[in-house]
């Protein structure tokens, strides 16, 4: 009888131990490529594939040439050159290394020996990891490469600065943001910590002139699959999330909060100005 | 020296299956609830079911679909009312390989209906199928 309990709680000991060391990796989730590479899936601390400096140590091949974009816009991707934009486009562009379908076919399968490629070697016969799905937001659906327009505005000014439209933007339009204040070298929503009880998790990206925009790691946090690291009212704490989200996000409640950080005319608190 | 052993691999056990589930759950959320945002379009229900129910911040797969429309309520000015749907949410129908939905659309995220329909006084009909924008999206998705 004891022998048997033996037996059976070192089974247990051992699938608990199993189920501990088979978990996703939480953090990188997909962007662990093929749950082997780790940084390297996107970084090369010692061999940046693009010259100069500036840009992350970038490992992958990026895209060269005009994304349209939703509403009419553009986003000028031209790292290639190795030199970092004066604006804030890198914030898009090293995205579409890998989510731009049609300049990287990473969606054919199979695994690739590398995820370190030089700028004529795109990356081939890449499959991802964790739920085996790469996303693509690259073209070919309204007009062909080139082409994120089907996607939530990048390389866009935030609307509503220190409560005066942005440029491109009349005042009724603007003012379905909420305003981000500008100033002292710095950008910031004023979060009062009780309106929003989610905060105003994005990050908005400003160039030299202070100008905001908004970029695809706006909204996203390569670094952080599940779990957000955000300050409400001076608090740091860690909420759940998921895609990379840079605030909680975890049901419909949240998910809709964090698009209302940004998208204000949505959200009961709505004064019709915007200000906080 | 047995009893000491199997409190031994007891604890173990129940120190690994605890450390799996920390290791393989989400973090809890922290936040409490908030109404402020919960029903925060004044519609009772749709920012309730999310912002995803109807659009998707990455359109491109979004489809047209030529499934049937499901009823949405007792009175339906577009005439496909079908009653009630207890216990209120409302189906939506499912992408089913029509062509893409344009991504310029709202960043609409669920699919279109490929049907006519006839509006309140029975004179006007729309033929909705859209792969663009049009003054239609207002009254059809």
């Amino acid at each position: 009888m004891r022998k048997a309990l033996v037996v059976t709680i070192a089974i247990f000991v051992m699938a608990a131990a199993a189920m501990a060391q088979g978990s996703p990796d939480v953090l990188l989730g997909p962007h662990n490529t093929n749950n082997t590479f780790g940084c390297q899936s996107c970084h090369a601390p010692h061999s940046q594939v693009l010259a100069g400096s500036g840009l992350y140590l970038w490992g992958l091949s990026v895209p060269n040439g005009t994304y349209k974009t939703y509403g009419g816009g553009t986003v000028v991707a031209n790292l290639v050159s190795g030199t970092a934009p004066t604006d804030t486009s890198e914030h898009t562009v090293l995205c579409l290394s890998c989510h731009d379908q049609t300049f990287n076919a990473i969606m054919g399968g199979g695994q690739p020996t590398s995820p370190t490629v030089n700028m004529s070697t795109p990356i081939v016969n890449f499959t991802g990891s964790g739920d085996g799905q790469f996303t693509s937001i690259g073209g070919g659906v309204a007009s062909g490469a080139f082409d994120i327009s089907a996607n939530h505005p990048v390389h866009v000014l935030y609307p509503n600065i220190n409560g005066t439209p942005a440029a491109g933007y009349d005042a009724p339009t603007a003012f379905k943001y909420w305003v981000l204040s500008s100033g002292g070298g710095s950008v910031s929503f004023k979060d009062t910590g009780t309106i929003y009880t989610y905060g105003h998790t994005a990050r908005i990206y400003t160039d030299a002139s202070l100008a905001p925009y908004i970029e695809c790691s706006s909204c996203h946090n390569p670094h952080s699959q599940s779990s957000a690291v955000v300050t409400v009212g001076g608090v740091k704490k860690t909420v759940a999330t998921n895609h990379f989200i840079r605030g909680e996000y975890d049901n419909t409640q949240t998910q809709s909060a964090f698009c209302m950080s940004c998208h204000a005319d949505k959200a009961a608190a709505w004064n019709g100005t915007g200000q906080q | 020296m047995k009893k000491a052993f199997l409190i031994v691999l007891t604890i173990l056990a129940m120190v690994g299956i605890a450390a799996a589930q920390a290791d393989g759950t989400r973090v809890t959320a922290t936040a409490p609830p908030n109404t402020t945002y919960y029903n925060a379009d004044g519609k009772a229900g749709h920012i309730q079911h999310g912002c995803m129910l109807c659009h998707a911040p990455h359109s491109a797969s979004a489809t047209i679909s030529n499934a049937a429309v499901t009823p949405v309520g007792p009175v339906n000015k577009l005439n496909f009312d079908g009653g009630a749907v207890p216990p209120g949410w409302t189906p939506i129908p499912q992408p089913n390989g029509g062509g893409n939905v344009a991504g310029s659309i709202y960043l609409w995220g669920t699919a279109l209906t490929a049907q006519t329909y006839t509006t309140w006084d029975g004179s006007n009909q729309r033929q909705v199928q859209r792969g663009g924008p049009h003054p239609a999206v207002h009254v059809v998705p």
